[in-house]
């Protein structure tokens, strides 16, 4: 028995190696790579998104809700506008407060008001992200910003100022967000939902 | 004569793996931009992939949507002519997002629009150095026609 399957092996051993003829393989690996190459974008593009400012009707409840509004008017200034906030649910809320009583004004309804001004818009953002940052740490589930810009402002002033409203950048360090549960989170988002609205 | 046998394994291999990369890279990207002519984008750090929607091209001297011309600017302003009683709308993209926003309707029953992510999207694609006086007629006439979800179309910072 044995050596029966011994020769069978030494007889499988023994024929010839089949070929496999690869060349029709290769040219349509060779023609579907033509293609992918050809319409192929190399560039690298993504969006950069916001919605737009759509009034409803007044809210009937009296509740507070978090309003984030920037002022971008000028390319090197920015006005920030936080609404009341007194009632609403917030974590780490001692910086935002020690940072309001040195730089913001009051307003009467309540909100606080503080102007930035950059020595260009790209200082501008870095300025208005240190005042967000704050803001994000003590409303860490808030995400909504309502962006109201001038006429004087060039596309790309109004994409920095969005892009750094909804992000901070690779470069920077992430934040430690405290939610409101009391969990630790590593985020770069600051307000991504940012609607745009026109400022006269 | 003696018979020359080639060993294309490796370019098989090479091959192969060329393919399995863009294969993936198109994938990757569910919408094909092309940059039209006159439109240079601005630069920015983030990277939100782009959903595909009526895409809308602006430069300082035309606004095209999905290629189609729909007005000429001067000086990257918008002609009277072009605009409707308050100043604020642009008749012809009015005219053609309208159109769309039918075509779109028809096909999304009311229930799926929330869900749908394409559904009141737009593409924009900007010159950037066009002023936000200019734009702001775009996102005007968008939003009047119930496109209120806008794609800004950025290249990414190096």
């Amino acid at each position: 028995m044995p050596l029966r399957l011994s020769r069978k092996l030494k007889k499988r051993q023994s024929l010839p190696l089949p070929e496999v003829n690869i060349v029709s393989l290769m040219d349509i690996l060779t023609t579907l790579l033509f293609f992918l190459v050809i319409f192929a974008s190399f560039s690298k593009y993504s969006s950069l998104n916001a919605s737009a400012l759509v009034f409803g009707k007044p809210s009937a409840d009296q509740k507070q809700r978090f309003d984030l509004r920037i002022r971008f008017d000028h390319p090197k200034r920015a006005t920030l506008l936080l609404g009341p906030f007194d009632k609403l649910k917030s974590s780490e809320r001692s910086d935002l407060e020690r940072l309001i009583g040195r730089e913001f004004q009051r307003e009467q309804d309540g909100g606080v008001k503080k102007t930035i001004y950059g020595k260009s818009t790209e200082d501008l953002v870095r300025r208005l992200q240190a005042v967000l940052i704050p803001i994000k740490k003590a409303f860490p589930h808030e995400t909504g910003a309502l962006v109201l810009v001038g006429d004087r402002i060039d596309y790309q002033e109004f994409v920095d100022l969005l892009g750094g409203v909804r992000e901070l950048s690779p470069k920077e360090e992430p934040l430690t967000l405290t939610t409101l549960v009391g969990t630790k989170e590593t985020s770069r988002v600051l307000f991504p939902g940012v609607s745009v609205g026109e400022w006269n | 004569m003696t018979d020359s046998n080639v060993n294309i394994t490796a370019l098989m291999d090479i091959l192969t793996v060329l393919l399995f990369f863009l294969i993936k890279s198109f994938s990757l990207s569910s919408t094909s931009l092309s940059i039209p002519d006159g439109v240079r984008l601005p630069a920015s750090f983030t990277n939100s992939p782009v959903v595909d929607a009526v895409k809308l091209s602006l430069s300082e001297k035309e606004l095209k949507a999905d290629h189609q011309l729909l007005a000429n600017l001067k000086n990257g302003q918008f002609r009277g002519s072009d605009l409707s009683r308050d100043h604020k709308t642009i008749t012809s993209l009015k005219e053609y997002l309208d159109v769309q926003m039918q075509k779109k309707k028809a096909l999304i029953p009311e229930g799926a629009r929330e869900e749908d992510e394409t559904f009141g999207k737009l593409i924009i694609q900007a010159d950037k150095e066009l002023s936000f006086k200019t734009l702001k007629l775009v996102l005007h006439t968008a939003a009047s026609s119930g496109y209120e979800d806008y794609q800004f179309i950025v290249k990414e910072e190096e």
